[in-house]
């Protein structure tokens, strides 16, 4: 009997299916901050760049922002342009590749105003805030951009930005063309220059139909201003009524979000929250707020805002300052579904998302917090919330990037309570990789110390860290450096250290109940100029990296 | 020439194929909700009772933690926490000889012509009379003084 046309037919279909699911799973675009919601941070199709193949990166174009203003935002990748905002307030879309290759696509504001007028009101002048930001992120852009698909009809760049036209520059969403830069709608004012907030380094996280994204103080604790989520119709740049989260309840303010929200794997909303003003000394301080979501990990209910968790590892009264500047990790790892994110007292904390809530654990609560504890922290705590003095403002932390159930951080660190003659600056300068499902007395799989300046943005693809080193609220254009790290898996380890680097590798760091990890190797070290301050975004065989000192670069073989 | 079992056979291994993707595509149980930790409770500690240094303005500011004798030396051991606010140097003054330690926070200390980085961990020694002046580089620091007052059981 012959094949009949019937299956000839259906085996064309199923081969179809095959390949829009071999598509699905190809794209290598970078679409958001972290490369999309689950902000791992990690390129999951990346065919070119390997730990062979980085150590040949260098400098393929050098995009300088006109009078060299700062790239505090991270870069996003889609439809071979690389979009980016600057503090100067211009966002640019730069080509990617090609013949055009670091030349500008287009920018916004335009050049010259969109005759008749857009939707927007667009006109030349650039998005800042008239007066009083003070604030490192900023009187420009400091959001990053997320790239997103069927926004009325049109793939958007979605990002936040005063409103030159708007009071002297409220703050607002702004949905841009991704192909021309025309304005498509601004939303909603969400941090009116009336107020004390503004969108800081917070970028859209995009689920549900709506971009949820925060504000944060226009002066840093200069007042410390209350943090607030907003949750933006992509359809039509409205606010959704319905989405209401507060950091704090009154009276004192605190809470801001300078971090971005991510998703989980069910659709909710994670966000980390910034200090109370309880150590401030101001007139409205020194009380404790009803409630108090001040400096914790927060899983929201994503139709409402309404708090499912919370963590908060260190008790308010004794809150010095020690903010999550870095944004939360969030999704399925090997043993289930984690948030994860870095404190500025250099603690990293794990959570476990769970389904449902709201969830409290008596052991983490205390008197007016109901509070939950996390799966684990590193260095591994035995109680928690901390009370005690040592929990400040040591220096602004990045998320780090996390590939499988390998975390890349920096921070953390078993000396994190400096041993005498050390001090906490050199767990800042270690890039640690961390196995979130391992039990504690196994959490630590390599050490990389030593880095030139404090670490930046890290992400990963194919078992190659890529990470920025910076200095925070440098803009100058001082050299730094963009590392490409071998993990462990793909080139054994450079030499050894133990996992307590006070202590000398060998049989004193075992005999001291220590282990003795593996330095990875460092496959290139490529010196650029300024603070890389945001996330490498990897693409297409390349890696592009947005400086303080207002270059953007492409970097490939 | 293909017959009806190898046509099937064929069929069989492309739905395979797609089981495959849909697995390599495919996700774990969202989010799992394991049991609690168990852990033990935190004692509740109260909250420290800050006041301005005497002599240094609103933007420095003490909290006595707890007083040690050291009958043996006719001394004791004063042990303060004081906090330093973002912005201007402040002058911290020493009445007595004493160690101080950066608990969190950064900052630069200046101790007559010597001005000094610090970051958590570093601590330093004033002697008595000396007058200290710490700007914090962060948004606040906090320093753990240890000061020896002699003469006194």
């Amino acid at each position: 009997m012959t094949y009949s046309r019937s299956n000839v037919g259906a085996t064309f279909v199923v081969l179809a299916l095959i390949c829009l699911g071999c598509t699905g799973c190809t794209d290598t675009s970078w679409r958001a901050y972290g490369h999309d919601t689950t902000q791992f941070s990690r390129q999951p199709n990346e065919s070119v760049l390997n730990a062979s193949t980085a150590s040949t990166l260098h400098v393929l174009w050098d995009f300088p922002v006109p009078g060299g203003a700062a790239l505090t935002a991270s870069p996003s990748v889609y439809d071979n342009t690389v979009y980016v905002g600057s503090l100067n307030g211009h966002f640019y879309a730069i080509y990617a590749s090609g013949a055009n290759q670091g030349q500008i696509r287009w920018q916004y504001p335009p050049a010259a105003a969109p005759n008749p007028p857009d939707p927007c009101g667009t006109t030349t002048a650039a998005l800042l805030i008239a007066a009083g930001s003070g604030n490192p992120s900023g009187p420009g852009i400091a959001s990053s951009a997320a790239v997103v698909s069927s926004v009325a009809g049109h793939t958007a760049v979605i990002f936040g930005a005063p409103d030159p036209n708007s009071n002297g520059g409220d703050g607002r969403l702004w949905a841009l063309d991704e192909a021309t830069g025309q304005c498509i709608w601004k939303s909603a004012v969400i941090a009116p220059t009336s107020g004390t907030s503004k969108i800081g380094y917070s970028s859209p996280a995009i689920a549900h139909g709506r971009a949820y994204v925060g504000v944060s103080a226009k002066r840093p604790d200069a007042p410390i201003t209350v943090g607030k989520v907003f949750a933006i119709d992509l359809a039509s740049g409205a606010l959704d009524p319905s989405f209401n989260f507060s950091a704090v309840g009154g009276p004192a303010p605190g809470g801001g979000i300078w971090s971005s929200p991510a998703i989980t794997p069910s659709g909710n909303v994670v966000v980390t929250t910034g200090n109370s003003c309880i150590h401030e000394f101001g007139p409205s301080c020194n009380v404790v707020p009803s409630p108090d979501y001040t400096n914790s990990i927060l899983k929201l209910d994503w139709h409402n805002g309404n708090v499912l968790w919370q963590v908060q590892p260190v008790a308010i009264q004794h809150d010095f300052d020690p903010d999550f500047a870095a944004s939360p990790i969030v999704g399925q790892v090997s043993c289930g579904s984690l948030a994860i994110s870095i404190q500025k007292d250099g603690y990293v904390h794990a959570v476990d998302i769970k389904t449902g809530g709201p969830f409290s654990n008596p052991a983490c609560s205390y008197a007016g917090h109901s509070l939950e504890c996390p799966r684990w922290s590193f260095p591994p705590v035995a109680n928690l919330p901390f009370q005690d003095d040592g929990h400040g403002d040591s220096a602004f932390k990045r998320q780090g990037a996390l590939d499988g159930d390998h975390l890349f951080i920096a921070g953390g660190g078993l000396d994190l309570e400096p041993p005498p003659g050390h001090t906490e600056q050199e767990v800042f300068t270690r890039l640690h990789s961390l196995n979130v499902c391992a039990s504690d007395a196994d959490r630590i799989r390599w050490i990389l110390p030593n880095l030139p300046q404090n670490a930046g943005g890290v992400s990963v693809a194919n078992g190659v860290i890529y990470l920025g080193t910076w200095s925070p609220f440098d803009t100058s254009a001082s050299p730094h450096h963009l590392l490409a790290i071998a993990d462990t898996d793909v080139l054994p380890p450079a030499s050894f250290i133990c996992s307590y680097p006070a202590i000398p590798s060998g049989f004193l760091c075992s005999s001291a109940g220590f282990k003795n990890v593996g330095v990875p190797v460092v496959v290139k070290d490529v010196t650029l100029t300024g603070s890389i301050q945001g996330i490498p975004a990897i693409s297409g065989g390349r890696v592009y990296v947005a400086t303080a000192g207002g270059h953007l670069y492409a970097l490939g073989q | 020439m293909m017959t009806r079992a190898s046509a099937w056979k064929a069929w069989f291994v492309l739905v395979g194929v797609i089981a495959f993707f849909n697995a390599s595509c495919g996700k774990r149980e969202l989010e799992p909700t394991p049991p609690e930790p168990a852990r033990p409770a935190a004692g509740t500690r109260p909250a420290l009772e800050f006041r301005p240094v005497s002599g240094a303005g609103q933007d420095i500011q003490e909290a006595h933690l707890t007083t040690q004798l050291l009958p043996q030396l006719r001394s004791r051991l004063e042990i303060l926490t004081i906090v330093v606010q973002a912005g201007k140097p402040v002058t911290l003054p020493s009445q007595y000889e004493g160690v101080l330690e950066l608990r969190a926070g950064s900052l630069t200390t200046g101790i007559e012509d010597s001005r000094q980085a610090r970051h958590r961990g570093a601590m330093w020694q004033v002697a008595k009379g000396e007058r200290v002046t710490l700007q914090a580089s962060g948004e606040l620091a906090v320093v753990r003084a240890v000061y020896l007052v002699p003469g006194e059981k």
